[in-house]
């Protein structure tokens, strides 16, 4: 199976040349198109619990789809914001991500669910995170541009900006000045890493073009 | 790469524990700096066996210790020197290294998970004081709920209890032909007229709707609408129990019971809405809650409310309060007869609690001797039995 990612920055979306007996799982409503050879099965990701989980929590759907490729054909993801889309290898490794970043995994890698704690829910990243562990390619996408850090000991992010991280990074919610510089410089509540692993980072926060929208709406 | 053992060497290396960690590995010289990797103890290293076959020693006099990650369990085995991290949560693995043979990173290790257990306590009390914080702060919201319907009630206009009861009389299901039977209308009204002079609301009007269906029910609309079903007066012994049935439920309509369930329904904007006078959705509103049962369901004190204010009108009407404990006994009687049809029972519980409380409110009065409705029962009867007849 080979997959290419298309149209980066802007409007980034995910090929995949399938061979026959391919399997790729993808967040439901991320295929654009596809071949007919391609046939799609929803299902539930690691039992009931954990899709409940996942679609309550997580922002993900209670189902994935599974496309298997019953011949050679082409298959087209995409997210549903405009942005960047970025694979990663995992190797026998684990990755958490944001609710809503997941676009596409191979087979390898099982999806759940990890509890994110009170301060990631106070900084508006969820009370919940995606879990993908395993050993396989896994694409996701975000607002924006995506890039990432290796950070070592310390590394503070605006609220919505995070994707993605490494189970080795802890997230704490901070102010990144006193309460009340904070709030008056418009920063209100940063997330605060602190450990060593990568994180991944959106370029854009669609909080911030919603809150930026809503200037012209009254 | 200079923390790889030789080959020789890690032969010599005896294994202390043959349990197998889950984990990682960050070391600057691997393709990407990192690698998920399976973790052992040997008698003085910490070994990493990454998944592309190759092995890396962490020396344990040479190893510091910390606690971290997303999870905070994650134990973090560092040696300073080479730039090498070895990680894992996998359960088991700090208590492993608790029981390794190099002193220091035992004491390390114990002294971790002493952190670890002050930790999850103080997570603990957090999630316990949060649970706390929430339940009292959806209180206090439930209480302001409360507060702001009871204050709409009494500042919303008698007529528009009476718009939204006239909308939804027209728009209920009676489940039954309406009837204008003579004697069946000349006896409610004769009710109606009898506790009408003593309801708590002087501007109300009370006009009846009597409804051929064998249900034995009767409820009161806000404003004043009342719907009586031929069922209940076949089944009263006496006038005075349908006449206590009826200012049960005018006391309803005149505490604004119904009017407060409207107000709940549509919530804190919906009643500040109503305030100042926004009654475009309320005809949409009360076809559906009247759908809904929301304008006849009450909550369990306003039922015991309701009999209050209900003896109080059959006290200052001069007829007899025991009927309504009457009539409920009567009621529970035969509820094994016909349990579908005894739907005003159904919908007013622990019936025999409130028969005691009217008993106990009654014999407080001295009623005096009581006045005679003045009505052919059997007639009635017999006219309920078959209208127009």
């Amino acid at each position: 199976m080979d997959a290419e990612i298309v149209g980066r920055p802007a409007f980034a979306h995910l090929r995949v040349q399938m061979r026959q007996g391919d399997v790729i799982v993808a967040e439901t409503d991320a295929m654009a198109s596809m071949s007919s050879t391609i046939s799609m099965k929803p299902k539930m990701t690691g039992g009931f619990f954990t899709a409940l989980l996942r679609s309550v929590f997580g922002r993900e759907s209670f189902f994935v789809n599974h496309f298997s490729a019953g011949g050679d054909g082409e298959l087209v993801l995409t997210q549903p914001t405009p942005g960047d889309v970025t694979c990663l290898h995992l190797q026998d490794s684990t990755l958490y991500l944001q609710p809503g970043a997941f676009i596409a995994a191979e087979p390898g890698v099982r999806l759940g669910v990890g509890w994110a704690g009170f301060a990631s829910f106070i900084g508006r990243e969820g009370l919940f995170r995606l879990k993908a562990t395993g050993t396989g390619r896994i694409w996701f996408g975000a607002y924006g541009g995506i890039f990432h850090r290796d950070i070592r000991d310390e590394w503070i992010v605006d609220t919505g900006h995070l994707v993605a991280y490494e189970p080795t990074v802890h997230l704490s919610v901070a102010m990144p000045a006193g309460f009340f510089s904070s709030f008056v410089g418009g920063e209100g509540l940063v997330t605060r890493l602190r450990g060593q692993g990568r994180v991944y980072l959106q370029s854009r926060s669609l909080s911030g073009l919603a809150a930026w929208t809503n200037t012209y709406l009254y | 790469m200079s923390w790889t053992l030789p080959p020789s060497n890690a032969m010599k290396a005896s294994m202390t524990s043959s349990e197998l960690f889950e984990g990682g590995v960050f070391e600057p010289n691997l393709p990407t700096g990192r690698s998920g990797a399976r973790l052992h103890l040997d008698t003085a290293h910490l070994v990493a066996e990454t998944p592309s076959g190759e092995c890396l020693y962490l020396a344990l006099d040479r190893c510091r210790l910390s606690l971290g990650g997303a999870s905070g369990r994650m134990v973090f085995c560092r040696d300073d020197t080479l730039d090498l991290t070895l990680f894992s949560e996998a359960p088991g693995f700090l208590k492993a290294l608790t029981e390794c043979d190099v002193p220091t990173v035992q004491q390390a290790a114990r002294s971790l998970v002493e952190d670890n257990r002050k930790h999850r306590r103080r997570t603990l009390r957090l999630l316990g004081l949060g649970l706390i914080l929430a339940a009292l702060v959806l209180f206090g919201l439930y209480q302001l709920a409360g507060s702001a319907a009871s204050f709409a009630v009494s500042a919303t206009p008698i007529s528009i209890d009476a718009r939204i009861g006239e909308i939804a009389l027209s728009s209920m299901d009676l489940k039954g032909p309406r009837t204008n039977d003579r004697a069946l209308t000349n006896a409610m009204t004769k009710i109606v007229d009898r506790l009408q002079p003593h309801a708590k609301l002087k501007d109300m009007t009370f006009s009846v709707t009597i409804v051929d269906a064998s249900i034995v029910n009767a409820f009161c609309l806000p404003g004043g609408r009342i719907v009586v079903y031929t069922g209940l007066i076949r089944k009263a012994q006496k006038p005075e129990q349908v006449a206590a049935v009826l200012a049960h439920e005018i006391a309803h309509a005149t505490l604004r019971h119904g009017l407060m369930g409207v107000l709940r329904s549509v919530g804190i904007v919906g009643s500040v809405q109503l305030l100042v006078g926004d009654v475009g959705g309320l005809a949409a509103l009360a076809i559906e809650l009247a759908q809904a049962g929301v304008l006849t369901s009450y909550s369990r004190s306003q039922e015991a409310e309701a009999d209050h204010e209900g003896l109080r009108m059959m006290y200052e009407g001069h007829l007899e309060g025991r009927a309504m404990a009457e009539f409920f006994v009567l009621l529970r009687e035969e509820q094994g007869d016909m349990p579908d049809e005894l739907s005003w029972l159904a919908s007013h519980p622990q019936l025999s609690d409130r028969v005691k409380a009217i008993e106990a409110t009654w014999a407080e009065r001295d009623p005096g001797l009581p006045a005679p409705l003045g009505i052919d029962w059997a007639d009635v009867q017999a006219h309920a039995k078959d209208p127009g007849s």
